[in-house]
């Protein structure tokens, strides 16, 4: 393969196991630069009255160290992770949607390097800390372009994870080879599925919050400064998706310490479905545990009293899980590889991490401890001790699957011990500093000093032993010798298949019997005997000859991945487009250009039906439907609850905040700002668009283009003749005075409405990608009619916000 | 006073926080250990992979005997109640001042980068920055909020803090040691800016019978008073 050739390869794959590679190597990229700034600060609090790194400097690192140790590695690694294992797991031969697969990743990395171009701005990366906390934030106090192009690389990366959220839920709900079961799924894909549950109800808040606060700062708005918003509604925002978060990027690590303590005690996991319930609630309760991050705002006791319950409660789901990992060992016989030693290393750690995290569930405690070194350990000791090196753990132990080379044992053992050792000597001493305020750059409390030093030691030795860990990698790569198939025998699917995984995953259909044996049949044993029957093991076929064992693969049988373009010119178009936006403008519509012909050019593509969108008709799915497409929406639908749930919440904490009722511009009712009758009237316009759209539904189920044709073009001139009802009714509003500048009601107004706006202005494009399609004598057939139930879901939850906003902005 | 300090009640309900998680993640942990080291394998564990040179492969499904966890959930439902129950009754001691004979309201302003203290003496306001002159053995009780950004107060050895945030007027209490001349720090415990580590705030106690006499001669006196103490201080000399 030629060097071009090479590159050509990585910038336009679509193959779930070339994306989970990408996902890891830029990950550790960006572990690499977040970890680096941590030493640097550390480096600073060694010593007295040092000036090494102080002031905004020293909060510039200590923002983009924790903004991208949480978004942009520990996240992404386990996505890496998951990317490659999760469709071997369950026995699919790819992702569902391998080119969204595919955008997700370059809308990540490109977020990414939008975070840190800021630090090349004149005045450098924000120094907010990594939880943006208004109202400092607000150009006032912040008026660096640094803190514009992070809120903007926030939303990005929202939207790449919000793709791969539907991507990964679609593919574990639908996707399963035969006779994989719900309860056949290994641990490490059960925790992905919740992890996906947590991502998708997690993110939009956050999205939306990065949204506004980058409005707040560019159009004037005050959501984040006035007090009636402000810095409570920055909180509830945040940390709706800040607690959640921590579980995003717990149940990953928890998942693949499942799988390795799994095989290296050569037992089955005790107590699975105490676990997998553990997990459920665990989901549950943490999107009922933010305000725990509030317990020191002032608000209400006895809310927070709730809030402390249940973060207290919260324990026990994960002290079930712990101790089913326990459960496992007992009696086991224990094999000492690398991975089982980072797996039994970070379970030691999380409980640590687990218990003193029990005292921050108390109100009373909290407010000793709020904003002090006894809360950096424990959430270090959680996200360092616990999910760093349960992932390195994983990534040991897939590493012959992934890359078909053995690593250094021995070198593996010494990264283990300089690993334990760091976290230890790093984050111990810190649960001593429980005195000690958060982000100072400096203090003149004489024993705080050896902690601090013996803290930055231990980073160092922790630093070291992540170098030692990248070189026995890459030493592996250049000589490691080739790992057979199933190195650690194992019991999970991704080890039947030869090392690395063969560019089609599985040669035959892997289908799961009843005795959960595997078998993996050839089609045209499926074709003679049928799946059910070789399922139930009624008749005993051979598996085919390459299922296990030997390299090399028949190209008859590969899949056809796709090889595209479109995802990384698409998502440099809304990196230039986000760049630009606060940078340059003619970089920005040079963006918005690039983006808009990809998107173009990948939709025509789907125009011409190029790739079928379809499930083989054994795919294990219950209970949903086999519809890729469908089922999709679906998901899609529920994060769009989340997304305009925030926008509702952000109206409905302004409208009934005690601090607004106070001020000149209290909550007016609807009716005497706008136009009742207008309102009305888009409603109705709005509705009918919608029923037209049924009739689409009807011509291509009935194969009847005339009424396709109808359906189509009423839907696209009612939602267009909507938009112009929303224009004329925005230009009245203003010429009235009424604009962004005319107080917090207004801005309310105007952010509802846009955001609702622009989701008709999506449907638009979703209708005329149909209407070509029609055009194009395309729009026939069991996959067309998937897309126009699609879009028709979608316009019904259009619809649906409507009918709550136009009662909340109109009526009352 | 017979008021509990705010300091004892939370080292109180640390230490039980402290007490069962040492008994509960001790015993969690040595049983751990105990299995790491008694169930490991002896010499080589050579498990051919003999069913898959028959061509077959195996997956490991089922859970094995659950029958522990159940136990395990009634235990730690009890534990979890205790702490519930222990934190309820203290989180609410804290959070609203107790009524006392003698008790000295302070008004906290935290501003990029540094604290405002206001007393408020005979109808007249008097204000000090970064530093506070508080009476030996007396309830005070800080009215927080913030002219800027989010700030959070606190001062380390009372082991309460409360967040400074513009647009709020939130409430905390300490009750003073009895011995005069002790100099606590008061830190800004939420990121505010490039110069939040400087927002230290010196917290001078002194004797209650001299501020009260201070405080009862009226706002000017008062003033004089305060300044006197905070100068003293600041050249480093003895405090009365």
């Amino acid at each position: 393969m030629s060097f071009r050739t090479w590159v050509m390869k990585w910038l336009t794959t679509t193959d779930h196991k070339d994306i989970g590679i990408l996902y890891i190597v830029t990950s550790i990229g960006f572990l690499l630069v977040a970890g680096s700034l941590a030493l640097l600060f550390r480096v600073q609090l060694a010593f007295p009255y040092s000036n090494f790194l102080v002031g905004s400097e020293y909060y510039q690192a200590v923002t983009v160290h924790g903004l991208v140790m949480l978004l942009w590695f520990a996240s992404p690694f386990a996505i890496g992770l998951a990317n490659y294992i999760v469709p071997l797991q369950i026995g699919a031969k790819d992702l569902a949607f391998p080119r969204l697969n595919a955008l997700s990743y370059w809308l990540y990395l490109f977020s990414g390097i939008l975070l840190l171009l800021s630090a090349f701005t004149s005045a450098g990366a924000p120094d907010v800390g990594w939880t943006l906390y208004a109202p400092l934030t607000a150009r006032i106090y912040t008026p660096t372009v640094g803190m514009d192009l992070a809120a903007l690389s926030i939303f990005m990366l929202s939207l790449s994870i919000t793709i791969g959220t539907i991507n990964f839920m679609v593919t574990i709900a639908a996707m399963r080879a035969p006779g994989m079961g719900w309860f056949k799924l290994p641990m490490f894909t059960w925790s992905m599925l919740f992890t996906m549950l947590l991502m998708l109800w997690a993110f939009p808040p956050l999205m939306v919050g990065a949204a506004v606060l980058f409005i707040d700062r560019n159009l004037g708005t005050e959501f984040f400064l006035n007090p009636a918003g402000g810095a409570l509604l920055w909180d509830h925002l945040f940390w709706f998706f800040g607690h959640p978060e921590v579980y995003i990027l717990l149940f990953p690590a928890l998942g693949a310490m499942a799988d390795i303590i799994t095989t290296f005690s050569r037992r089955p996991i005790y107590a699975k479905k105490y676990i997998l319930t553990a997990f459920l609630i665990a989901t549950i309760i943490s999107f009922i545990v933010w305000m725990h991050h509030m317990f020191i705002t002032g608000t209400n006791i006895y809310t927070r009293l709730f809030y402390s319950i249940t973060t207290i409660l919260i324990s026990i789901p994960f002290e079930m899980a712990v101790m089913s990992f326990i459960f496992t060992l007992y009696k086991g016989r224990l094999i000492y590889t690398v991975p089982m030693l980072f797996a039994v290393g970070s379970l030691l750690n999380f409980i640590i991490g687990g218990s003193t995290g029990v005292y921050l569930g108390s109100i009373a405690i909290d407010r000793g401890f709020r904003g002090t070194y006894w809360v950096v350990a424990h959430f270090h000791y959680i996200l360092v001790g616990t999910v760093t090196l349960g992932l390195i753990a994983g990534l040991y132990y897939w590493w012959p699957k992934i890359t078909g080379r053995m690593y250094s044992e021995r070198v593996g053992k010494i990264h283990f011990v300089l690993a334990m050792v760091g976290v230890a000597l790093t984050f111990l001493p810190q649960f001593v500093l429980l005195d000690m305020p958060r982000r100072y750059f400096t203090y003149d409390v004489p024993e705080w000093l050896t902690l601090n030093q013996i803290s930055t030691v231990g980073s160092f030795i922790f630093g070291v032993s992540m170098l030692v860990g990248l070189a026995n990698f890459l030493l592996s790569l250049v000589k490691g010798p080739p790992a057979p198939s199933n190195p650690w025998n194992a019991w999970t699917l991704e080890w039947f298949i030869p090392s690395p995984a063969p560019k089609h995953n599985f040669h035959g259909v892997p289908i799961v019997r009843e005795d959960n044996t595997v078998v993996f049949a050839s089609e045209e044993a499926i074709e003679k005997y049928g799946i059910e029957s070789i399922r139930k093991g009624e008749v005993d076929i051979p598996s085919t000859p390459l299922a296990g064992g030997q390299h090399g693969a028949h190209a008859s049988h590969s899949t056809h991945h796709i090889a595209t373009l479109d995802p990384l010119i698409l998502s440099t178009g809304f990196f230039l487009a986000f760049a630009g936006l606060v940078l340059s403008k003619p970089v920005m519509y040079l963006g918005v250009i690039i983006a808009m012909a990809a998107l173009a050019r990948w939709l025509w593509k789907d125009v011409r039906n190029l790739f079928v969108e379809d499930l083989p008709g054994y795919v294990e799915n219950w209970p949903f439907p086999k519809d890729k497409i469908r089922s999709a929406m679906w998901v899609f639908i529920a994060s769009e609850i989340a997304t305009f749930g925030s926008i509702f919440s952000v109206y409905f904490f302004i409208r009934f905040n005690p601090v607004g009722k106070f001020m000149s511009d209290a909550w007016p009712p609807g009716y005497l700002v706008h136009d009742v009758w207008l309102g009305l009237i888009n409603t109705v316009i709005l509705f009918t668009g919608t029923l037209l759209f049924t009739l689409v539904y009807l011509g291509v189920k009935n194969g009847n283009e005339k009424l396709s044709l109808i359906g189509l073009l009423g839907t696209l001139y009612m939602a267009i003749l909507f938009l112009v009802v929303k224009y004329f009714e925005w230009g009245e509003l203003l010429a009235a005075g009424l604009g962004l500048d005319a107080g917090i009601y207004m801005q309310a107004y105007y952010l509802t409405t846009g955001a609702h706006g622009l989701h008709v202005f999506l449907g638009v494009l979703a209708t005329t990608y149909l209407l070509l399609k029609l055009f194009h004598g395309t729009l026939k057939g069991k996959q067309a009619l998937s897309e126009v139930l699609a879009v028709g879901i979608y316009w019904g939850i259009v619809e649906m916000v409507w009918t709550l906003v136009f009662p909340l902005y109109y009526l009352v | 006073m017979d008021i509990l300090p705010t300091q004892a009640v939370w080292w109180e309900l640390f230490l039980l926080f402290t007490a069962v998680g040492i008994i509960v993640a001790g015993s969690v942990t040595a049983f751990f250990i105990y299995n790491l080291i008694k169930y490991r394998a002896k010499g080589r564990v050579d498990e051919s992979p003999a069913e898959a040179e028959k061509g077959k492969f195996r997956i490991m499904v089922e859970s094995s005997i659950s029958g522990k966890s159940k136990y395990l959930l009634f235990v730690t439902g009890i534990i979890v109640f205790i702490l519930i129950v222990a934190t309820i009754d203290e989180t609410l001691y804290l959070e609203f001042t107790p009524p006392a004979d003698e008790a000295v309201v302070i008004m906290v302003i935290g501003f990029q980068f540094g604290w405002q203290f206001e007393y408020s003496v005979g109808g007249e306001t008097i204000k000090t920055i970064n530093y506070v002159v508080l009476p030996t053995d007396t309830l005070i009780e800080f009215k927080v909020t913030s002219r800027d950004v989010f700030h959070a107060f606190g001062i380390p050895e009372f082991k309460n803090k409360i967040d400074a945030i513009p647009g709020i007027l939130n409430s905390m209490w300490i009750t003073t040691p009895e011995e005069p001349g002790i100099v606590y720090n008061a830190y800004c415990y939420e990121l505010c800016g490039a110069g939040h580590s400087l927002m230290v705030g010196k917290v001078i106690i002194v004797d209650k019978e001299e501020f009260f006499e201070a405080y009862n001669a009226g706002p000017e006196v008062f003033g004089e008073y305060v300044n006197s103490v905070i100068s003293q201080y600041r050249q480093g000399g003895a405090l009365g």
